[in-house]
């Protein structure tokens, strides 16, 4: 072989080797962007709406979704990309609330009904595990997924609050135990109530304002908010959605007789000084008075205009110790005792507040008491006799658009 | 010794030009490089003559005859004849070479003498002679420090669509591809766009623009069809080049008038984006004209000019990054799945602020009932604006115009007069702290030289003008604020917050909340390429960066002159001797856009001199060259710079070479004077006192952002006096011709010490001088991050200890049978001993590996041509200013075939960059290059 041959089969040899090499690697494709993946619930692959479709025990809760589907929710229910907490009654749950068949569910109710009685039990936008629920005093305000309005000057919408919370006796919707908690699925998680939370349609001045127990109570605030610094303001406030109040509504029967000692006092000394101008010595003027003074005071704490004799400032003070700037269930309350500040603190920081205590037997308090710093002994919150019973004959755990009412057997003394 | 009055009244037209162009202040060292070298004007001339023809006896023109060890040459007429002047007294050699034959040196006796020399054809490895390794010529086999030429056939043959891009295929070489003509090479590390280490010289006068610091060669340099050669000297070289040579020097000469006559013309067009990966198919023009021509025997003059109209290649580069002062690191995320995402490539999405901190918050504050809901949010809601994608926002149109021109007069046979200038405009994208589109870029360079091949004399002025040059992260943030504020009561973060939480109490999960919130905040959007979109961007970037834009100014000139003398010939029997000297000034104008120089332009004043001797001894088997340079520059205290070099000749064809070279840099205009408040919210500053004193350093401390810092316990940061960056390099090398002369080998390997090494750190300041903002571990990531609490600074500095590179390359060229050339590369650079903390920039690859097939003439009559270059680097951690990130190992094919037509002088040729259309990056953030195919038609290509 001579030379010139050994080249060209060394130069085929090359051509051949590089054409291998080239057409066999190829450059790596550019890096590209990654998602980042969402972070899933951790639960099944089930959607709610799958759930409920599915789960006979929910089957008039499925039947309430189907019925209100126009308004949407059934189809958020099957989003992946969204996220719920749902309270869903089950059936047992609707027959205890009085809705004994898929009939009187489809057929009792208007869609839209239904749609508001769902969403008020759902806190959109997050998945909240029992876990995750404070056990904090008195719970988490959280909104709900019921619009009823829209935030002036904003896009937001205004949705009524929930307010879950746990204990040592257990997980609850406001004032009402979860039955079943936990159940996780692939966008939320579903817990089961006792019964159904029905969505609260009045304000605490409603019932303060209408409720017949509560006139002497009425009254007092009505007096307070002729406070020419702040005109209107508690009657305003009680009629506030944004507002979020727990309010220990003395009945008459406990408010009458401390209107009447309030007047008494202040009677007394201008019935003195006037049996002194009509000539008695200053000893018989203060022997001859007690009864003339009390009969007037109980002349004049025979109604609740009486309130308008005292002192706006006393007033306020006595009413705006009845209320707690957050809902307090009477399930939130502690079973230790503890005190908590009143909106008296609102300008009387120091002031100790009132002290909260409750007995239970299982999921329900039997006794919730409060009592004030100047009392002797504490007020009964007077609970329902049934649970849950409703206005205008249930007396605790009265839940309104802006707070929860419970009626109170005795007058909470600041001082 | 006097100059006597005929040589005074020739340089008078000279000077009174110089002087015309230069400021009052340079009139002195004008003067006296004038005085200093015309004396040497009367040294005694010889004519010498001769003929060259080919073993058939046919007279060959175009044969280049150079004094051996001086810069004495001609070239030969139609006839083969040539007649050459030079003060060298005989006897001398010369050095006669021609492509496609071997070199020759032939000894001249006396003056009298006709040479007669016969060439003999050569596939020619090894025969190149070489000037800048001495700055005299020299065969490329005896160089005494690594070097790589690209020779006129090179360029010819090559498959390179540009021949900036054959530089890239060359051995120890890295192109950093900021764009489509946006292209810097780098020798031995530190790549990046417009590398401040690598010079690059264009016909004596430094490419580089004195205001942006980048060398713009492949912009604004010399047209194709005007390149004699480009000369390579990777490694530190400023004791001929001055400063800047740390790493290398690229020097680039245009063809002589006089050397290369007549009319020739390339026009290349091609096809680029051919898969529409990143857009549709578009058309690669490029054509080039060159005319020179001899007026007489005196006079020559030529005009040339090269036009290139292209869509650019996209920086396309969607991944999410996440930047903490100027660095960074690439993460996981999307538009879509993260709401602060930051797309490399995308701008506009750098402004971000903590939602929950900032809106959420003082949202529950104002509607309480919601407050425990947000609180349940998480406590940091990072979000960042909609940003536009690269393509969306700069011009996709590269065009790019370059002009030249000059003319050259012979005073004497061999004293030429030369008055040349090139000027040059385009668009096109660098990547520098963020990536700039440089549009209606203008950048001029014009010289008047005295060259009488021992010496020269020479003036030049840099023209820079950035033109309508912007910065696109700034501009596209400041678009997004000119469209819709971030701030205020319904302002774009506004109606984020609201629509976050409302799509949150609908029931969405986070991610689609944020979503859908950005759908509700982008309403109205300007869409990019709509007119709205266009005429508020345009209002945007037209603004300059003082005034609220995003345009930058710059207008910033270098003035220089310098000088060199050979005075070999009066120094003979002890050693050959050259001297030279320089002065430059900047004048630094951007208007307060980009330095500190709202008040005025700021002058930097800059000289230097050098010294070179070269001794053979051992009857010539041994030759040592000393060589030194001293440079002051007004803001740095003088440096000295030796280099020490010898060539041992072992055989005939076969040199070993060792070199120490000490070199060393200036900062940049940009490292010294800058004061430019950058797109992430950092702001650049030069290294000078005045700038740190402005910004209070001394009153209100700045401290080092690191580990201690985010441990509460901030380190103050002192600068000390801002240094010269040095390297000692050592290098040993063989070149040499073996296997019959068919292969030749060509080994180095170096060793650098990087001293007072010039590296930007991060520092954080108070706004209002309260240290606590960085005491706080729990909040100090958000106070660095939030512009009302903590000023950044990015400050150039000296390391103080040491940084040390080596590396090594090896070449193979063998030659085949019937003119095939086959070429195997590799080589490597590393950096060891960075300090944690610094971003150094090293960027070179760990090996890259290069192979070449070439022949140029091949078939018919030897007609046929072809090239095949092929490259493949190693991944590299890329580190720069505007981003760090894995850049992936990638290859490359380069090919090309071509058929010559020698009757008519045309040339045809089908070619590929890229054949393969695999997408690659060699930087990070920059454009991904895909296959660039062309045909092209050339005529008189010499």
């Amino acid at each position: 072989m001579n030379k010139s041959i050994i080249h060209k089969l060394l130069l085929k040899f090359l051509a051949v080797t590089i054409a291998i090499v080239i057409i066999a690697s190829c450059n790596k494709n550019l890096p590209e962007a990654v998602p980042i993946e969402a972070p899933g619930t951790g639960g099944s692959t089930q959607t709610i709406a799958e759930f409920f479709a599915t789960d006979t025990n929910y089957s008039f809760y499925n039947a309430a979704l189907a019925k209100a589907a126009s308004f949407g929710l059934a189809v958020s229910f099957n989003n992946k990309d969204a996220r719920y907490t749902v309270f869903a009654p089950d059936n047992n749950a609707f027959r205890r609330s009085g809705i004994s068949s898929e009939a009187v569910v489809t057929g009792g109710f208007r869609a839209g009904q239904l749609d508001s009685l769902l969403r008020y039990s759902i806190i959109p936008g997050e998945v909240y595990k029992s876990s995750d629920i404070t056990t904090a005093f008195p719970n988490i305000q959280l909104a709900s997924n019921l619009t009823v309005a829209a935030i002036p000057g904003t896009i937001l919408p205004l949705n009524l609050s929930l307010y879950p919370s746990k204990s040592a006796t257990g997980f609850y919707l406001n004032n009402i135990p979860v039955v079943a908690a936990d159940n996780i699925l692939a966008n939320g998680v579903v817990h089961t109530p006792l019964i159904i939370a029905a969505p609260p349609t009045k304000y605490l001045w409603n019932r303060i304002n209408t409720d017949t127990e509560l006139t002497y109570y009425k009254a007092a605030v009505l007096r307070a908010d002729t406070d020419p610094s702040a005109p209107g303001a508690l009657q305003a406030g009680l009629l506030n959605i944004g507002a979020n109040l727990t309010v220990f509504a003395p009945v008459d029967a406990a408010l009458r007789p401390v209107l009447f000692g309030a007047l008494y006092q202040g009677i007394l000394p201008q019935v003195i000084q006037q049996l002194i101008a009509g000539g008695a010595t200053p000893e018989q003027a203060a022997a001859a008075a007690p009864p003339i003074a009390a009969a007037k005071a109980s002349t004049l704490s025979s109604t609740p205009d009486g309130f308008n004799q005292l002192p706006v400032q006393t007033v306020k003070g006595i009413v705006v110790y009845h209320i707690l700037g957050v809902k307090a269930y009477t399930n939130n309350f502690p079973t230790d005792t503890i005190s908590y500040p009143t909106l008296l603190n609102g300008g009387l920081p120091q002031h100790p507040g009132v002290k909260l205590k409750a007995t239970f037997a299982g999921p329900f308090a039997t006794n919730a008491i409060v009592k004030g710093y100047g009392n002797a002994t504490a007020s009964n919150i007077m609970i329902n006799t049934t649970p849950f019973t409703p206005e205008p004959f249930g007396t605790s755990d009265q839940n309104y658009l802006n707070g929860v009412l419970h009626k109170i057997d005795q007058v909470l003394l600041p001082q | 010794m006097f100059p006597n009055l005929k040589t005074m009244l020739i340089l008078l037209p000279v000077l009174t030009t110089q002087l015309t162009i230069m400021q009052p202040s340079l009139l002195k060292p004008a003067l006296f490089l004038t005085l200093f070298f015309c004396p040497l004007l009367l040294l005694a001339q010889v004519d010498i003559n001769g003929s060259i023809k080919n073993t058939d006896n046919e007279p060959l023109s175009g044969v280049s005859v150079t004094v051996k060890g001086s810069g004495s040459g001609t070239v030969t007429d139609e006839k083969g004849n040539f007649k050459l002047t030079t003060s060298t007294k005989p006897p001398l050699t010369l050095i006669i070479s021609s492509i496609g034959y071997a070199l020759q040196e032939v000894r001249v006796k006396t003056a009298a003498e006709t040479v007669q020399v016969s060439l003999v054809t050569s596939n020619s490895l090894g025969q190149e002679v070489v000037i800048s390794a001495t700055r005299t010529p020299s065969r490329i086999l005896e160089s005494p420090v690594t070097i790589e030429r690209v020779s006129l056939a090179t360029i010819r043959n090559s498959s390179a669509a540009t021949y900036y891009d054959i530089v890239g295929n060359l051995k120890g070489v890295d192109v950093v591809t900021a764009s489509l003509t946006f292209k810097t090479p780098s020798t031995r590390g530190f790549n990046k766009s417009g590398n401040t280490r690598l010079n690059q010289i264009v016909d004596g006068m430094d490419n580089q623009a004195p205001g942006l610091n980048f060398s713009l060669g492949s912009v604004i340099g010399l047209n194709e069809l005007d390149v004699e050669s480009m000369e390579l000297l990777p490694g530190a070289s400023s004791a001929l080049y001055g400063p800047g040579g740390m790493n290398g020097s690229l020097i680039i000469n245009s063809k002589s008038p006089f050397k290369y006559p007549g009319l020739s013309f390339q026009v290349k067009t091609g096809l680029m984006h051919t898969d529409g990966r990143t857009r549709g198919r578009s058309n690669y023009y490029n054509a080039a004209l060159r005319w020179a021509q001899k007026i007489g025997k005196k006079f020559a003059f030529k005009i040339g000019g090269e036009f290139i109209h292209a869509k650019d290649w996209v920086a396309d580069d969607y991944r999410n990054y996440k930047r903490l002062a100027t660095t960074g690191n690439v993460i996981p995320g999307t538009r879509e799945t993260d709401p602060n995402y930051e797309g490399v490539n995308v701008y506009g999405d750098e402004t971000s602020i903590d939602i929950k901190t900032r809106v959420l918050n003082p949202l529950a504050a104002a509607v309480p009932f919601y407050a425990p809901y947000i609180n349940a949010l998480p406590a940091t809601i990072n979000v960042s604006r909609t940003g536009y994608t690269e393509n969306e926002v700069v011009n996709p149109n590269t065009v790019n115009i370059k002009l030249s021109g000059a003319l050259d007069y012979k005073i004497t046979s061999s004293l030429d007069f030369i008055v040349s200038g090139f000027w040059g405009t385009g668009n096109t994208v660098y990547t520098g702290s963020d990536r700039y589109s440089l549009k209606d870029l203008k950048m001029g360079q014009y010289k008047v030289e005295l060259n009488n091949g021992n010496w020269f004399l020479r003036a030049f002025t840099t023209q820079e003008n950035a033109g309508q040059s912007f910065n696109t992260t700034v501009t596209t943030r400041l678009f997004n604020e000119a469209w819709k504020p971030s701030g205020g009561q319904t302002g774009w973060y506004s109606q984020y917050s609201q629509a976050f939480l409302q799509s949150k109490l609908s029931g969405l999960s986070d991610a689609a909340a944020h979503n859908a919130a950005r759908a509700f905040a982008d309403i109205g959007r300007p869409a990019a390429g709509s007119s709205e979109f266009r005429q508020l961007f345009d209002k945007v970037r037209s603004i300059p960066i003082v005034k609220g834009g995003g345009l930058f100014v710059d207008k910033t000139n270098l003035y220089n002159v310098e000088g060199q003398y050979n005075i070999a010939s009066q120094s003979k029997g002890f050693a050959d001797i050259i001297i030279g000297g320089n002065f430059k000034k900047y004048v630094l104008n951007s208007e307060g856009t980009l330095f500190a120089d709202s008040a005025g332009t700021i002058g930097i004043d800059e000289y230097g001199g050098y010294l070179q001797a070269t001794r053979s001894l051992l009857n010539d088997k041994l030759r040592l060259i000393l060589s030194g340079r001293y440079d002051k520059n007004q803001n740095f205290d003088g440096k000295f710079t030796p280099r020490i070099s010898a060539v041992i000749k072992v055989a005939e064809d076969n040199n070993i070479r060792l070199s120490y070279q000490n070199a060393y840099r200036f900062a940049s205009t940009q490292q010294q004077w800058i004061n430019l408040r950058v797109g992430t919210g950092v702001r650049l500053l030069g290294g000078v006192k005045q700038l740190q004193d402005y910004y209070h350093f001394d009153t209100n401390p700045v401290y080092e952002i690191d580990a201690n810092m985010f441990a509460g316990s901030p380190v103050r940061r002192i600068f000390p006096k801002f240094k010269a960056e040095t390297v000692n390099s050592f290098e040993a090398g063989y070149k040499g011709l073996v296997a019959d002369k068919k292969l030749l080998i060509d080994v180095y390997g170096y060793y650098g010490i990087y001293k007072n090494f010039i590296a930007r750190v991060n520092v954080a300041q108070s706004v209002n001088g309260n240290k606590s903002v960085f005491t706080n571990p729990a909040t100090v990531q958000k106070n660095l991050s939030n512009p009302d609490s903590v000023n950044l600074y990015s400050v150039p500095t000296n390391i103080t200890s040491d940084v040390k590179t080596y590396g090594f390359g090896i070449g193979l060229d063998y030659s085949l049978p019937s003119n095939f050339v086959v070429g195997v590369n590799a080589s490597s650079d590393i950096l060891s001993n960075v300090p944690p903390g610094y971003v150094a920039s090293f960027n070179a690859p760990e090996l890259r590996i290069g192979a070449t097939v070439n022949n140029n003439g091949f078939g018919h009559d030897k007609r046929a041509i072809m090239s095949l270059a092929y490259r493949w680097q190693k991944s590299v951690e890329y580190e720069e200013d505007f981003g760090n990130g894995l850049l992936p190992a990638f290859h490359t094919l380069d090919a090309q075939v071509g058929y010559k037509f020698p009757a008519q002088k045309f040339v045809v040729k089908v070619g590929a960059n890229n054949l393969l259309n695999q997408y690659y990056r060699n930087a990070f953030g920059n454009a991904s290059i895909g296959g660039l195919y062309y045909v092209s038609f050339g005529y008189n290509l010499y």
